[in-house]
This record gives C-alpha cells, structure tokens and sequence, in this order.
C-alpha cells in the first residue's frame, strides 16, 4: 500500500472521513502523543464541516464523523501503521491541520498537499549514523569519561547503529534488534574495559544509550496526564519492553566480561 | 607489555613458514585482480580472506596468543569478520568491481604489511620478537586496501569494524608504546573517509533530506575531528606534548 | 573556571542534543534550537547540582522546566510542536549511568547470591541506583509536561502560521 493514498475521489463524507482516519493513523504512527493527534483531527474535520470524535488505541483507532449539514455520519476503524518516529511528518501535518483550518484549501488541494508532506524524504542514514555516534561520545564526555572512551563509544555506536539499521530495514523483530544492537555495541566498548582505561564502565554504560526510546517513554508520560491513560500505559510498557531488550543485550556482555567489572 | 611480545614471538617462530605462504598467495591474488580479473579469481579472494580473518583469529589469538587476558573477545571481533566476509561470499553481492578512482592510496595500503617489519627493524628489535606481514593490524591495512581499490557496494560494517580495530590499535600506542601501528590510524582516516562518501554515492536515495553536498561536509567535518584526535592521543602517547 | 565548566558541559550537552534528535528525523530548522535547549536544560542542572547542592532527581526536575518552556519560545519561533523540540533535547539528561549500575549489581547479586552475607550489598546499591534512575526519568518527564498544561490552548497553536507569514 502506498502511503497517503486515498482511492476514492469524491467529495461525500465517506471519503473526507477515511482521509482523516489515515491522517490519524500516520499521526499516530509517526509517535505524536495522542491529544495533539485529537486536536489536529478535530481541527482539520472542522474546517471540512465535520464534527469528529476519535477513540485511540495503542494499535487502531476509530473515528467517527458526522456532516455538519446533512446530519449523516460515519465510523471508520483504522489500523495504526507501525512507522519510524518522524518529528517531521508531526510538524509538518499540524502545520496541514492550521492550513486547513484557516481555510485556505480545499479537500482536492489538501489531500494533494498531505500526499507531499509524507512523502518527504526521512533523514539520510548516514547523517543519523554520524550525528549520533557524536551523541554518544558528548554523552559519554557528560558522564565524565575521558577523551580515548569517547572515541571507543564513538565506534561502538558506529557500529551498532549501522546494524540496528540493517536490521530494522530487513524487518527483523524490533526487540531482537534492541537487544542484539545493545549487545554488540556493548561488547565493542568493552574493548575500552580490556585494556584497563580509566572510565571504561562510563564507556560501557554510555555505549547502549542511543537506543533508549525517548519518545514513547515521554509521550506515554504526556498521553497518562492528559487523561488517554489507557493509551499512556501501552506505550510506557512497550518503551518498557525495549529498554528491557537494551538490559538483556548489555548484561550478555558483562556476563562475558564480569571478572573484569568486579569492583 | 611482556606477554604481549613473548606470544608474539612464539608466533613467529611457529609459523613463519605459513606466514611467507600466506604473503605469496595473497600476492598473486591481488596481482590477478588487477592484470585478468575472472569469476574464479574473485570467488578464491573472498575465500581467501574468509580464512585470513579465521587465521588471525584461531591461529594468532586462540592458539599463540591464549596468555593474553580476554584473547577470546578479539578472537571473537575476528571471527565476525570472517562471517561477514563468509556472507558477502555467499550473498555474492560484493564482486571486486574496481572503481580506479584511488588506486594509488590502495597500493601505498598494500605496502604497509611490509613496512611494519621494516619499523620493527628501525626500532632495533630482531626476528622473533618483531611484527610481521600477517597479524591482525596488517590484515587490517591489507583489508583496507582491498576494499578501497574496489570499492563497489562495500559492506559498511565490515569498514566500520576495522576502523574499530584501528582505535584499539591507538590504544596499542597508547598502552604499550607499540608505533608500528602509527602506520595503521593514519591509513584508517582517509580510508573510512573515501569509504562513507563511496557508500553515500551508491546509495539508491534520490534526494535526501539535507542535500548531499551538506551530507558530505558533515562527513569530511567528522573525518576532520577524528584526524585531530588521532594526532594528539598519539602525540601525547609520546609525551610531545 | 567556573564558566568554562559550564560551557563544556552545554557544548556537549547540545552535540548530544541534535545527535539523538536526528535519530527521531526532526524538520531541518529545529537542529539549531534543539541544540540550544538541550545546552540551556543541561547546564542548568549541570550549576544546581554543583553550586547549589541539589541532588539529581530535582535538579533534573528544573532542567526539564527550562527546556519545556524554552522549547515553548522556540516553538513559537520556528512553528514547530513543543515535543519536537523538548524530547530530543531531554534526552541528554537521561541518568544512563544509573540505569547502567542496576544492571551492574543485579548480575553481580546473582553471581554472589550463595556467598553469604555480601549479596544484601549489591541488592541495596542495586535499589538505591534504581530509585535515582527512576526518579530522575520520571522528574524529565514531569518537567517537560507541565508547560504544557500551563500554555494549554497557545501550546497546540504553535504550528499556525499566520496569514501575513505566508
């Protein structure tokens, strides 16, 4: 299926409601906490005089609309895709809903519009690849480790990124990934640990964290206090789950290195 | 500092024959690459360097270097790469295309292995206790080589792990004042350079989210930063600062 | 040496901003506020937790602040939702190292559980990290929210581009 497509072309409320759920779902699906994916609904039914309530799921939503005119309605259950977090695709689709709403557009030109912005090109992965094995290493320089773990965390994110990478574009199970990522990252800073640094354990324990996942741990956290707590709860869980992953692939390597770690 | 000399030895001393042979096969190897280069040739190179990787990983750690503590993690980082070559080899997607554009960085690659002996010599060490053409940095610089005189649809984690190996040997100078592999980090810059910006070429993406213009300065910024840090842990491993 | 401490640890804290941005693809023009924010937010825990004496968890709590309301102004500046702009630049501050000794003292608990009476060490060191591990990620979180509930309707406009803009 190609994204953003929307097969049927005409004006009636049927097809306005299944253009919103798919806005909807790739809101969702690109991690945008759920009352800002509420809200930019809500406001993009308006300005298509619709009146729209949306119930969130972790893995579908269901939406109903109903025209403002006629007084006829509509309930679409929509599956939510499982995309990579784009902070783009958040922006860029708000900014869409505000386009709307000041009503500068019409269903043909908005839909042509959503069409452009998702298929905007993602950030190149040799650019994620650098930017953020140089994340690591300030994070590792943070933690207070000296300028030779900083390169050692430097490579090791290198390398881990570069796997997690293939790994996830071959469509392997994101918390084999997680933890296979975190294990060989691991083992490639223990090198550090090897030859009896200074800060080899900040080397070691910094070499995992570009995998920690921020944004459903934080989204989760804004989605409980605004009352969607169900919602709130899976995602929690599911950042949970992976942070539990990273766990699982870092202690694989202190098992193998542990006579070394003894304190 | 001691035990790392003494397995060095007892390795030379044990297998210098094997060592010439390897040298010499891997010689006509590259030779054939380059003057008539055929469906065999390249299908040999990739098994050759499938058992160099395994070489260097059962023969020098697990058997002469067992003294060394945590020799099976590195026996194990060589071990990988042997898989990843095993893969390519069976995946035959890498096939030895030369790309021509940095043959002569490749051939100055292909000198190092015999110029580490040669620093060795200049250090004033003698036979056994010396660095020879076949041990992990020079497999390093060979691979190196190799990989950049065909530079086609390279397995970036295979360049990504030996510039790991090329850290560890910083570490080498570092700990042990070991300057033979001064030679190895100064080949690994430029190397992992030209190797990113070959793979961001032959990538399929059309047009990337910061133009590749922007892609390759971030790029030739990092290789910058990394250069520098190189030059002052290694001159500061000699206490020049 | 007072400020160069502090600049060295916002430097570093803004290059580990945008590096863990980029892995959630942000638009371009939202790196060079990330990075400030996330540069802002650290060093602010970064002087209260040396020259004010707090302790992690509440420093964290005010680093969080900052970064909320600053990603608040930034938004507003650049169009851009708060979140874009906040998570990358918590992320920073997530106690890495904590979370690195839980795991530490769990696996040595486990290796010494039969050894006697060292185990109850490794199960206190174990908790005490866990609980400042937990804490400090639940403060970020906490900060970064509350701006906004107190922005409420002008946070979810940030993205509206006014018509003398376009």
């Amino acid at each position: 299926m190609a994204k953003g497509e929307i097969s049927i072309n005409n004006n009636n409320l049927k097809s306005r409601a299944a253009f919103l759920s798919e806005y909807a779902a790739m809101l969702m699906g690109s991690g945008v906490h759920s009352s800002r994916v509420i809200r930019n609904t809500k406001r993009m039914g308006e300005a298509m005089s619709m009146e729209v309530i949306i119930s969130n799921f972790h893995k579908s939503l269901m939406l109903y609309a109903s025209d403002r005119s006629s007084g006829e309605s509509v309930n679409i259950l929509k599956e939510i895709p499982s995309l990579p977090i784009s902070f783009e695709i958040n922006t860029n689709l708000s900014r869409l809903s505000w386009e709307a709403y000041d009503g500068k557009l019409s269903f043909d030109e908005l839909k042509e519009r959503y069409r452009k912005l998702v298929a905007r090109p993602k950030l190149h992965p040799v650019v994620i690849l650098i930017l953020s094995s140089f994340a690591n290493a300030s994070f590792c320089a943070l933690f207070g480790g000296t300028w030779y773990s900083m390169g050692i965390v430097f490579s090791a994110t290198m390398i881990g990124m570069s796997s997690k990478q293939k790994l996830l574009s071959k469509g392997v199970n994101v918390f084999i990934v997680f933890a296979l990522c975190s294990f060989i990252a691991s083992i490639v800073a223990s090198t550090a640990v090897i030859f009896k640094l200074q800060t080899s354990d900040i080397a070691m324990a910094t070499s995992v964290l570009y995998l920690i996942p921020g944004v459903p741990l934080i989204n989760g956290f804004m989605d409980m206090m605004e009352g969607h707590v169900i919602l709130g709860m899976a995602r929690l869980i599911d950042a949970f789950l992976l942070v539990l992953c990273i766990a699982i692939g870092l202690s694989g390597t202190m098992m193998l290195l542990r006579n070394s770690l003894l304190l | 500092m001691e035990i790392f000399w003494k397995t060095i030895s007892n390795y030379n001393v044990s297998t210098w024959k094997i060592q010439v042979l390897i040298v010499l096969i891997a010689a006509v190897l590259t030779f054939r690459l380059y003057r008539r280069p055929s469906p065999f040739i390249k299908k040999a190179m990739m098994f050759f360097m499938v058992l160099l990787n395994l070489w260097v990983a059962v023969v020098y750690y697990f058997v002469y270097c067992s003294e060394r503590p945590y020799y099976y993690i590195f026996a194990a980082f060589w071990i990988v790469m042997a898989l990843i070559w095993c893969y390519e080899l069976i995946r035959g997607r890498y096939k030895f295309e030369r790309s021509y554009k940095y043959d002569k960085i490749s051939y100055l690659l292909y000198a190092v292995p015999f110029i580490y002996p040669l620093v060795s010599l200049g250090r004033g060490m003698h036979f056994p206790m010396m660095t020879s053409p076949v041990m992990p940095c020079t497999v390093v610089v060979f691979s190196l080589g190799v990989l950049m005189s065909f530079s086609k649809k390279i397995n970036l984690f295979l360049v990504l792990l030996l510039f790991h190996w090329a850290l560890l040997g910083i570490s080498k100078i570092y700990l042990y004042r070991i300057s033979e592999d001064i030679l190895l980090t100064i080949c690994t810059v430029p190397a992992i350079f030209l190797y990113i910006r070959e793979y961001i070429d032959s990538g399929v993406v059309v047009d990337s989210k910061p133009g590749v213009k922007a892609i390759n300065l971030l790029l030739l910024g990092t290789c910058g930063i990394i250069g520098v840090v190189f030059t002052y842990i290694i001159l500061k491993s000699f206490n020049i600062f | 040496m007072v400020f160069t401490d502090i600049l060295y640890d916002a430097s570093f804290a803004a290059v580990a901003g945008i590096g863990f941005g980029a892995i959630s693809d942000p638009p371009i023009k939202a790196f060079p506020s990330i990075a400030i924010l996330s540069a802002i937010g650290h060093a602010v825990r970064f002087c209260l937790m040396h020259y004010a004496g707090f302790d992690i968890a509440s420093a964290s709590l005010f680093g969080a602040f900052s970064i909320g309301f600053g990603s608040f102004i930034a938004g507003k500046k650049i169009h851009c939702p708060m979140t874009v702009l906040s998570i990358p630049s918590l992320l920073p501050m997530v106690p890495g190292i904590y979370a690195y000794k839980v795991i530490l003292y769990l696996i040595m608990f486990l290796r010494h559980m039969s050894v006697g009476d060292d185990n109850i060490v490794y199960v206190q060191a174990m908790f005490s990290n866990f609980l400042v591990a937990f804490t400090t990620t639940f403060n970020l979180a906490i900060g970064a929210t509350v701006p906004h509930f107190i922005f409420r309707e002008k946070a979810l406009s940030l993205t509206r581009v006014k018509k003398s803009k376009l």
